[in-house]
C-alpha cells in the first residue's frame, strides 16, 4: 500500500462525491482502484483471506451507502476508506467473538496467500502481529504496513497523533519481543509464535 | 552491534519484507456479487422510499400519519422523561425533608435526654406548674428564655442570704443552685437544690407557715 499522490488522492475524493451522488461507475471506479488497500488492510490485521474477502465487500457496500458523509477537510479518501474498513473489521471481529468462533482462520500453506509470503520469518512476523492487541496491530499496520503517515492514520484511528506514536512503539516492543522469544524457542510451527505472541501482549 | 539495535533493525528489515510480500496480496475480484448486492440494497431502500413517490395522494397521508405517530412518540417520551424527573425530584425532596424531620426529632430527643436539657424543658413556664417545682428551672426574669435547640451549662453556685429575709436560717446562710447558662454565657434559668427550697422557694402562704 504505497502512500498516495495528491492526483491519485483528489480522483478518489471525486470518486467519492459521485459515488455519494449515486453514479454507479464512479463506485464501481473506486473499487476496483481500492479493493486491494482495503483487503490488504483487513488481511494484514486478521491474516484471514475468508475475513478479509467479505471484509472488503462490506466495506464497499458502506461506503456505498456512506460516501456522502466523506469530507475531505478531515482527511484523505484513503484515509476515510481505511478508517470505514477498520470499523468493519473490528465489528465482524466482536461478533466473531460474541458467537464464540476463534480467531478468523489462520493461513495454511494452501493459501495464496502463504505461496506470496513463502519465507518462513515473514510467516511468524505475519502471525506475531496478527497475535497483537488490536490497538496496536492497527497501529503498526497502519504505519508501517500501509505506510499511512502518523496523522492519517491517527484520522483513521480517530486518536490523536501521539497516541499513534505510542501505540506504534508499543507494538513494536511487543513484536520484537515475541519475535526474539520464538527465536530462542526450538523451529516449530507458526502457531507456537502466534502462542508466544498472545502471551508476551497479554 | 548491541542487540537491541540489531534486533530493531531486524525487525524494521522484516516488515519491510512483509510490506513488499503484502503488495503481491490481491483482492479476488468480486465486483459482479459487491455489484450485485449494492443493487439489491438500493432496490430495498427504493421499495421504501417509492410509495410517497408513486401514490403521494394517500400514501402521502400515511407518511403523515407514520410521521405524526413518530412525532407523538417522541413527545410521549419527552412528557414520560419529564415525569419521572419530577418525580424524582419530588421524591428526593420528600426524602430530605424526612431525613430532615428525623435530624430534628433525634436533636430534640438528644436535648430531651440530657439532664440540663430535661431540667431546661421542664424549666419551661408553662409546664412548670405540673412538675416538681423544687426541681425545675425556673426562667430568670429579663432572660431571653430557653430554646430546645440551644445548649445549655449548668452551673452550681452558692448564694449568700444574709441581706435577704431569708437570712433568717442564720447570718452565714447560703443556698446552692444550679444556673442554667446558655450558649450567650448568660444565665437564662436557676433552680435551688432541693434541700434548700422550702425557704426560697416558698409562696407567701407555705413560708409563712415554715416561719412560724
Amino acid at each position: 500500500m504505497p502512500s498516495q499522490t495528491p492526483a491519485q488522492e483528489s480522483t478518489d475524493a471525486a470518486l467519492l462525491v459521485e459515488a455519494a451522488a449515486g453514479r454507479e461507475a464512479a463506485f464501481v471506479e473506486l473499487y476496483r482502484r481500492r479493493r486491494d488497500d482495503v483487503y490488504r488492510f483487513a488481511y494484514s490485521l486478521t491474516r484471514s483471506r475468508a475475513f478479509a474477502q467479505d471484509a472488503t465487500q462490506e466495506v464497499f457496500l458502506k461506503v456505498l451507502e456512506n460516501a456522502g458523509r466523506f469530507d475531505a477537510a478531515k482527511g484523505t479518501a484513503r484515509a476515510w476508506l481505511l478508517g470505514c474498513a477498520r470499523h468493519v473489521v473490528i465489528d465482524r471481529l466482536r461478533a466473531e467473538n460474541r458467537r464464540g468462533d476463534e480467531v478468523p482462520e489462520q493461513a495454511t500453506a494452501a493459501d495464496h496467500e502463504l505461496r506470496v509470503l513463502n519465507e518462513q520469518r515473514l510467516v511468524r512476523l505475519h502471525a506475531a502481529i496478527a497475535a497483537l492487541p488490536l490497538e496496536y496491530r492497527e497501529a503498526l499496520v497502519l504505519c508501517e504496513l500501509a505506510e499511512l503517515p502518523y496523522a492519517e492514520a491517527a484520522a483513521v484511528i480517530d486518536c490523536p497523533v501521539g497516541t499513534v506514536r505510542s501505540r506504534l512503539h508499543r507494538a513494536r516492543g511487543l513484536l520484537s519481543s515475541s519475535l526474539r522469544a520464538a527465536e530462542r524457542e526450538p523451529e516449530g510451527d507458526s502457531e507456537r509464535v502466534v502462542m508466544k505472541a498472545t502471551e508476551v501482549c497479554s | 552491534m548491541s542487540d537491541p539495535i540489531r534486533h530493531e533493525e531486524s525487525l524494521s528489515a522484516d516488515l519491510g519484507a512483509l510490506r513488499s510480500a503484502l503488495l503481491e496480496v490481491r483482492a479476488p475480484d468480486d465486483e459482479a456479487a459487491l455489484l450485485s448486492a449494492a443493487r439489491a440494497r438500493a432496490a430495498a431502500r427504493a421499495a421504501t422510499d417509492a410509495p410517497s413517490a408513486v401514490r403521494p395522494p394517500t400514501l402521502g397521508r400515511v407518511r403523515i400519519a407514520h410521521r405524526t405517530r413518530a412525532l407523538a412518540l417522541a413527545a410521549a417520551a419527552v412528557v414520560a422523561g419529564v415525569a419521572v424527573l419530577v418525580a424524582v425530584r419530588a421524591e428526593w425532596l420528600l426524602r430530605a425533608e424526612r431525613a430532615e424531620r428525623a435530624q430534628r426529632a433525634e436533636r430534640a430527643e438528644r436535648v430531651a435526654a440530657s439532664p440540663r436539657a430535661s431540667d431546661a424543658v421542664a424549666a419551661a413556664p408553662v409546664t412548670a406548674g405540673a412538675l416538681d417545682a423544687r426541681q425545675a428551672f425556673r426562667p430568670i426574669a429579663f432572660s431571653r428564655g430557653l430554646s430546645a435547640s440551644e445548649s445549655y451549662s449548668v452551673v452550681r453556685v452558692r448564694l449568700e442570704l444574709a441581706s435577704s429575709p431569708l437570712g433568717a436560717r442564720g447570718p452565714n446562710a447560703s443556698i446552692e443552685a444550679d444556673l442554667l447558662v446558655g450558649e450567650d454565657g448568660l444565665a437564662h434559668a436557676i433552680r435551688f437544690d432541693s434541700a434548700d427550697t422550702l425557704p426560697v422557694y416558698a409562696a407567701p402562704g407555705p413560708l409563712s407557715g415554715e416561719r412560724r
